[in-house]
């Protein structure tokens, strides 16, 4: 009883107006591109509104919501594989973190690496930040 | 006595990793490059944390920081493919920490001279009343 109340465990994949969700929990994924870009020549999350409502249908098709009222929690690992060149900036790290705050996220991680990790490297990965 | 109630008129230009900030009441502005640096190759304000103890520090030797100030941002560089959301953001975020009560943003174009920059804060303040 107690585990449906656990967060959720998600990853999350960032490319150029295109994004690709996995649930760390079952394997389940989705991948789409946005209709709508949300990425401009600099910055990959840079159009705030759109990126939102866009990572936020992808989750709720993935993690369905119960009832009108309620979702469930979940604990994500965001990963940006584009356009990070020297680093990303404070700026889109907190935009980032917010936008998944706003999908229900209780706890979220950044990380930045041109390789995507397969789902064992992922859980891992988000069971040390856990403990760290 | 009611002078205590008067907001300072601010006009901040934001250059690569370089501020410029002139008093619009009294005309007398200060500039200076920042260290550390807040810019990255593809963001100005890149560093918000930095960025806004830089300018605190100049601000609260510069200007009575009792009263809020009424700001005008204009960012002159870095700005391929316009302002994006997450930038405009940042930098709204960033001058309501430096205690402005009231924000408008500019790109791009030329300095604007101290009678400019009194009448460009009072159209777009005109601006927003209207549109709200």
């Amino acid at each position: 009883m107690l585990a449906f109340f656990k967060p959720i465990p998600i990853y999350i994949l960032f490319y150029k107006d295109r994004i690709k969700v996995y649930r760390l929990d079952n394997g389940l994924s989705i991948e789409r591109n946005a209709v709508i870009p949300f990425s401009n020549s600099k910055i990959l999350f840079a159009n705030f509104t759109e990126g939102e409502r866009f990572l936020s249908s992808l989750i709720s098709e993935l993690v369905p919501r119960l009832g009108s009222f309620f979702s469930r929690s979940l604990i994500v690992l965001a990963h940006q594989l584009e356009m990070i060149n020297e680093g990303l900036s404070q700026v889109e790290e907190r935009a980032l973190i917010d936008a998944i705050r706003h999908s229900s996220a209780v706890d979220v991680f950044v990380i930045e690496d041109e390789e995507e990790l397969s789902i064992e490297q992922a859980i891992v990965k988000l069971n040390n930040f856990k403990n760290s | 006595m009611f002078g205590i109630f008067k907001t300072n008129l601010i006009y901040l230009v934001l250059y690569k990793n370089k501020v410029k900030i002139i008093d619009l009441m009294s005309g007398k502005f200060v500039e200076k490059n920042a260290t550390p640096p807040f810019s990255s190759t593809r963001i100005l304000w890149a560093d918000y944390q930095v960025g806004e103890n830089f300018v605190n520090t100049i601000l609260r030797d510069f200007i009575s920081n009792w009263v809020a100030h009424r700001m005008l941002v204009h960012q002159m560089e870095i700005l391929e493919g316009g302002l994006s959301e997450v930038e405009k953001r940042a930098l709204i975020d960033s001058a309501r920490h430096m205690n402005a009560k009231e924000v408008y943003l500019m790109e791009g174009g030329a300095e604007l001279t101290v009678g400019q920059a009194l009448k460009k804060l009072e159209f777009l303040r005109e601006e927003e009343k209207r549109t709200k």
